[in-house]
């Protein structure tokens, strides 16, 4: 099918002097874009390089590469690029791929001099399209820091992004900010959206430099913002006062898939009024599975944790087997046209894909056909019995605000046979004792298995290559050793 | 008070919790290692903390390096 890459070619062909790619430093119009897309499909063709992994933080180049990709390779594969260099070339090697794309295959391209106007004839004369399967695959590295590839068919991927642009009401003269990772879901999710609706993007490498997008916004008006929730704190302390010299003009933003907390959520409600705004539920198994709305249209009487109305074409249920003592809550199994197809590895398939249902991991909780989000089902501790969510222990923990993270899990207990381990990262080890005093008072009236903690200060709790807290309890446990 | 190479080292180090990295007048923020946007805002609350003003966004477009932060901040301090 090859739809992005049909779709980018008519509008770069109909609109050769239209802005589609910036970056803070230069802008790609659709004729340089042309030019640029030509000569990634001649060294593609030339080098009969049919799969092909991007290994690279955002740059004004990425898109090129990936609809190149999408024109003429069977399989993409898109590697995190905080992902170290010997695995990735254990990815390459484990799964045949024969070119990886990395920053400088980007400068070396738009070094080379060709002549243009022949090489654009023959490149848009050329039939080179690849027959067969069009996958992604974005690797997910879940809690145990072990990557998996997640392989999202076409169908899936397209499905997502015409559902997204209809709901968010994109259109080709929108100009929108990707400084979201492209080589995350979220973010990949947000490009097919731009290049299947026409539009133009701002790429940026996250927000590190937000007063030059700021900047920027002043020349070139910013319509379309997606950002996490961890973003949106950010802008929101730089802006300021400033906040509707940047908001009054973004029509549509999508929020990513972490809990917001209420400051920002009434931020959204006071400062954006003429943007649609909606924060989805997701993995990257199924980028987009639920929504709900923020600013104008939030509803701050639902509980926090309502993971929002189910994506159209895709269903839910709450699979209560594995769960107890509490009857009212399951794992959240989802089914429907927005799901990956399967894993890689066979054995990663096995226990999270069955009969078309999707185990998410997530434990939730259903009430008044409203979904609520728990925490993951992996993080259940169980203290003498009880079960207890990491989740619920590291959110009162972090809290306060000496304490920059929070990690939970579980460790042998000669008593209660399992003990709750805090990790607890801090810039100031001087406030050690007063800050374990403080943690442990949290839990005063709490029943008792809350209370067997055993508190760690370290410098940086461990994380995975992906930068989520590390959930391999093996792991863990030697820490404390 | 007038700003120094000095106070933006000592902001930086504390903002971005760096042990041993020396900046000089022509370093480029994002040059700095562990430099993103958590630490360019833990660093510009630092400064408004320290100095006990406000920074506007405005003022601080063209802030890419240590010199341009240090002329802005200090021709503010003048106001």
């Amino acid at each position: 099918m090859t739809v992005l890459y049909r779709n980018s070619i008519l509008n770069f062909k109909k609109n050769p002097k239209k802005v589609f790619f910036y970056d803070l430093k230069q802008e790609f119009s659709g004729s340089k874009c042309l030019i640029l897309l030509s000569k990634i499909v001649k060294f593609l063709k030339k080098n009969n390089i049919s799969t092909i992994g991007i290994y690279s933080k955002n740059t004004i180049y990425w898109p090129l590469w990936y609809l190149a990709a999408d024109g003429c390779c069977k399989d993409l594969f898109v590697i995190n690029s905080l992902f170290n260099d010997r695995l990735v070339t254990n990815i390459q090697k484990k799964y045949k791929i024969q070119y990886i794309v990395n920053n400088a295959d980007y400068i070396k391209f738009n070094k080379e001099n060709n002549n243009q106007n022949k090489f654009i004839k023959q490149f848009l004369n050329q039939r080179f399209i690849q027959k067969g399967k069009n996958n992604n695959i974005i690797f997910t590295s879940g809690s145990t820091g072990y990557p998996k590839g997640a392989i999202i068919p076409e169908s899936s991927y397209l499905h997502v992004a015409k559902v997204l642009i209809k709901k968010m009401s994109q259109k080709k003269n929108d100009l929108e900010l990707l400084s979201m990772p492209l080589d995350h879901s979220f973010g990949l999710a947000r490009l097919r959206c731009a290049l299947l609706s026409g539009c133009s993007v701002l790429i940026t490498d996250g927000i590190k430099n937000f007063p030059s997008i700021y900047k920027f916004s002043h020349n070139n008006v910013i319509t379309g913002l997606s950002l996490l929730p961890s973003a949106i704190e950010i802008i929101r302390s730089l802006l300021k006062k400033k906040v509707n010299n940047f908001s009054n003009r973004i029509k549509y933003f999508e929020i990513g898939s972490t809990t917001i907390n209420e400051a920002s959520r009434y931020w959204l409600k006071n400062n954006f009024k003429n943007t649609k705004i909606l924060h989805h539920y997701g993995t990257t198994e199924a980028s987009r599975s639920f929504f709900r709305h923020r600013g104008k249209e939030d509803d701050f009487r639902i509980p926090k944790n309502w993971i929002g109305n189910i994506m159209d074409n895709c269903e839910y249920m709450i699979d209560k087997k594995k769960v107890s003592p509490n009857k009212n809550q399951g794992e959240l199994l989802l089914r429907g046209k927005n799901l990956f197809l399967e894993y890689l590895e066979k054995k990663d398939s096995k226990n999270k894909r069955k009969s078309g249902w999707f185990r998410t991991g997530d434990l939730c909780k259903e009430k008044d056909s409203k979904v609520f989000l728990i925490g993951r089902l992996d993080n259940q501790l169980n203290i003498g019995g009880e079960k207890i969510q990491a989740e619920e222990i590291e959110a009162l923990v972090e809290k306060l605000k000496e304490v920059k993270k929070c990690l939970c899990f579980q460790a042998p207990d000669k008593i209660w046979i399992n003990k709750i381990v805090c990790l607890i990262e801090i810039n100031n080890f001087s406030i050690k004792k007063k800050l374990e005093k403080s943690i442990l008072n949290i839990f005063d009236d709490y029943p008792n298995h809350y209370k067997q903690l055993t508190i760690k200060f370290l410098e940086n709790i461990p994380t995975t290559s992906n930068g989520k807290k590390l959930r391999e309890q093996k792991k863990l446990i030697q820490l404390l050793k | 008070m007038k700003i120094d190479l000095k106070f933006i080292q000592m902001v930086i180090k504390s903002s971005l919790n760096l042990k041993n990295y020396k900046l000089n007048l022509n370093s480029k923020f994002e040059k700095i290692p562990k430099w993103d946007s958590l630490g360019y805002m833990k660093m510009i609350s630092e400064i408004e903390s320290r100095l006990k003003l406000n920074i506007d966004i405005d003022e601080i477009v063209e802030a890419n390096t240590v010199i341009n932060l240090i002329e802005i901040l200090n021709k503010k301090l003048k106001k």
